[in-house]
This record gives structure tokens, sequence and C-alpha cells, in this order.
């Protein structure tokens, strides 16, 4: 019998995905000095 | 290894009721993300860079699917003389001595050979300790995380602090004496070695059975028939162990060959909080840890070139995937966070990130990779560490953590 999917706030996860790809993309500016 | 289930789903793991239809916006944000991050590891990297990225996915896949959790499985031995988790932890040892010695043997790839000495000792144990308090080991933590456990965060968090004290201290604990790197397979010849690790996973593991025989009569079956349609099984989760089993060795075995050097997680950790550090005006460089080749050039080129980073980057997505194929995105925050667990998240993260320095890797870098290597220090850190676990174990309830 399927359960139901847990509740999760879609912008959380936008906003964090967003945030660990734009702190790389920021290293990576970094590291070209 | 119900308690990892917990971890991930925030329930029991009853297989047969995890099935609640994919999460297709769950699925979307994972796609644009590994897109970015994979075409900038193209770009920037390499193909093989890139090709350790998605092994990394594969391994997020196959540790959330199968609650492949070298945390739960050490806990249930312990308090319930349950270990069937570690009886299966065991058998990817023995498969993976079987691949991977040869390889090291064969070719130009390197083992994961370290030193043994107090430090590893020291290390293992409280490494063992924090992934019982933290809820969960190197690559626990990290597959929890993706997976939407918010108080796995916080043990992450605590880890890559940890991890940063671990390289300010390695410098101190590595001038006293120690043993020195010893690689059985080189000690005995690889056959010898083989041989001899082999025959201690199967000692271990008859152990193992006839302790749990003798507690309850019988013994937990490490393999087990799935029921109903193995597709959707595959996709969408609920793998049996022994599935998890193949998928971790053969991983682990193409991250060998691919980037030359086994399969580890921690060094990722440090080096991201070391260029936290960096980034708001820290001189690394006073640091001896951090003036060393390695770690020096890994601090100041781009993580998209560090194959720990990378394939972090794509064990995080993996698991996010899984945990949106599963429908289970997220499951594990259901639970309140309390200022015990909290609490225990925090030191569990701290001892492990600053364990996992200390004795040359966490539960992947040095209990599955240095053991499969050959190298004596896995087996160290496999004694110390589960002595650290029995002692974490003990202190679960003081953070009211049922065991």
């Amino acid at each position: 019998m399927p359960t139901e999917r847990p509740p999760y706030s879609r912008i959380a996860l936008v906003v964090t995905l967003s945030t660990i790809v734009g702190l790389v993309v920021l290293d990576y500016w970094v590291s070209l000095g | 290894m119900s308690t990892l289930a917990e971890a991930i789903n925030g329930e029991s793991n009853s297989l047969d009721t995890r099935i609640a239809g994919v999460d297709r916006f769950v699925l979307m944000s994972v796609a644009v993300a590994a897109l970015i991050l994979g075409g900038l590891i193209w770009q920037v990297g390499s193909m093989r860079l890139l090709w350790l990225f998605l092994i990394g996915g594969g391994l997020g896949i196959a540790l959330y699917h199968a609650a492949f959790g070298f945390t739960a499985g050490w806990r249930n031995t312990i308090t319930r003389r349950r270990s069937r988790g570690l009886r299966a932890q065991l058998l990817l040892l023995g498969v993976s001595t079987l691949l991977f010695i040869p390889v090291i043997v064969l070719t130009d790839a390197r083992g994961a050979i370290a030193p043994v000495g107090g430090f590893v000792v020291i290390g293992s144990f409280l490494f063992g300790l924090g992934m019982q308090l933290g809820g969960g080991c190197g690559s626990g933590t990290l597959f929890t995380v993706g997976a939407g456990n918010r108080r796995m965060l916080i043990t992450l968090m605590a880890f890559i602090i940890g991890s940063v004290l671990g390289t300010l201290h390695l410098p101190w604990w590595l001038s006293g004496p120690n043993a020195g790197a010893i690689d059985l397979s080189a000690a005995l010849d690889p056959l010898g070695g083989v041989l001899l690790q082999v025959t201690l996973l199967a000692a271990l593991s008859y152990t193992l059975i006839a302790v749990e025989r003798d507690r309850h009569g019988d013994v937990e079956a490490l393999f087990v028939r799935p029921q109903g349609d193995w597709l959707r099984r595959f996709i969408t989760g609920g793998w049996p162990l022994i599935w998890g089993v193949v998928a971790l060795a053969g991983l682990g075995l193409l991250t060998l060959i691919v980037s030359g050097s086994p399969w580890g997680i921690t060094f990722a950790f440090a080096i991201w909080g070391a260029k936290a550090l960096a980034g708001v005006g820290v001189d690394m460089s006073q640091f001896t840890y951090w003036t060393w080749p390695y770690p020096a050039q890994a601090l100041e080129q781009s993580v998209l070139l560090n194959v720990t980073s990378v394939m972090a980057f794509g064990l995080l997505l993996g698991s996010m995937l899984a945990a949106g194929l599963a429908g289970r995105f997220n499951a594990g925050s259901q639970n309140r966070l309390g200022l015990g667990n909290v609490s225990a998240a925090v030191i569990g993260g701290l001892c492990m990130g600053y364990g996992a320095r200390l004795a040359f890797g966490c539960n992947i870098g040095a209990f599955f990779s240095g053991i499969a290597s050959g190298s004596l220090h896995g087996w160290v850190w496999f004694a110390f560490g589960f002595i650290g676990s029995i002692v974490g174990v003990a202190l679960r309830p003081r953070f009211g953590m049922s065991n």
C-alpha cells in the first residue's frame, strides 16, 4: 500500500542546490587567481 | 539495518510501503544540478573526472537504495547481536580484497596504504564513537544529507569543522612513534595477503553467525530473494543488501581503475572547510598540513579538479536522485530536532572529522579502501573504530537517542 510522500520545501531544495553550485563556481573563479 | 532506514525515512524500513511514487520535482532539480556540475567538471577538469562524478552518483544510489549503513550495522551487532549488516560489510571487504589487490599489483594504481601508530588508534576510536552519536559514518552522513535529512546536515557541518581541526593537529600526532605503513600484500606477497585477509574475514563472519545463533536461535539471512518486480525495486529502491554489496564492490573497483587510487570521502570535507576559512581571510599556509604538497595543491586548485570532492558531489546528487525515485526525499527530517539529538550530531560530527584525519580516513578511506588494499592500518581502524562504537552506543541514550 503506497505511503504519502513526506513534505518538504521546494524553495529550500532549490536554494540548497543553487548554493552548492554557486559555491563551486565561486571557488573555481577564486582558483583562477 | 532498520535504524539506518530510520535516518533515511524517519520510520521503519518497511520495503513494501516505501514506493510512494517518483518525485518529479526532486528528479528535475537533481538533473539540472548534475548537468551544471557535470558540465563544469568536464570543462574545467577532464573526462576522467566526469566519470568519477558519475561513479560517485552510482555510489549514492547504491548506498541509498540498499540502505547500506556501516553505523547501524555495527550498532545492531553491539546491541542486539544481529549481524546481517556487519556481515554484508565483511563480504564487501572480502570481494573487494579479491578485486583490489590484483589491480594494485598489476597496474599503476596505488592502494590506500597508510602508517600505523597511536594516531590511527585514537582517530578510529573517535570516529567509531562519533558515528554512533552523529547517526552516520563518512558515506552515511553524505548520502543521508543528499536524501534530505536535516539533522545529518548538522552532522556534516560539524564533520567539516572537525576535519579542519584534525588537519591542524595531524603533524603533531605524526611526530610521535609509529610502525610505518604496512602493506600486507607486499609483506606476505600478494597471494598470501589475499589469503590472510579472506581467511580473517571469513572467520569473523563465522564468529558473528555463531554469536547470533547462540543469542536468537536463528540467523538473519544475508542472501534474500526479493519479492515482486525486480526492475521496479532496482529503480525505486528497497534493494536487498547483497545488491548493495555487488554495486559498491563494482563501483569501488571502477574508482580504483579510473582514478588510480581507492575511494575516499573525508579529505574533501577538510578541503571544503579549509577553503571556507581561506575565503574569510585565514592564511592556511601558517598550518604545516596545508603546506604539504598534496593538500596545498588541493587547497589552491578548484574543487572541480579534486577527485574526492567531485565524487562527493556525485554521491550527494546520486542519493538525492535515489530518494526522489523512492518518493522519500526529506523523509528523515520528519522527527523533531531537540537539544539532545542536535548536540549528539555536533559532537559526533566533530569526533568523526577529527578522527578521520588522524586515522588516515573514515569507514570508506581507511576501513573499506584500506583493508581492500591490504593495509594493516585498515584492520587497526576496524578494531578501534568498533571499540569506539561500543562507547558511542552506550552514550546515545544520554542524548535521548534510542538504540
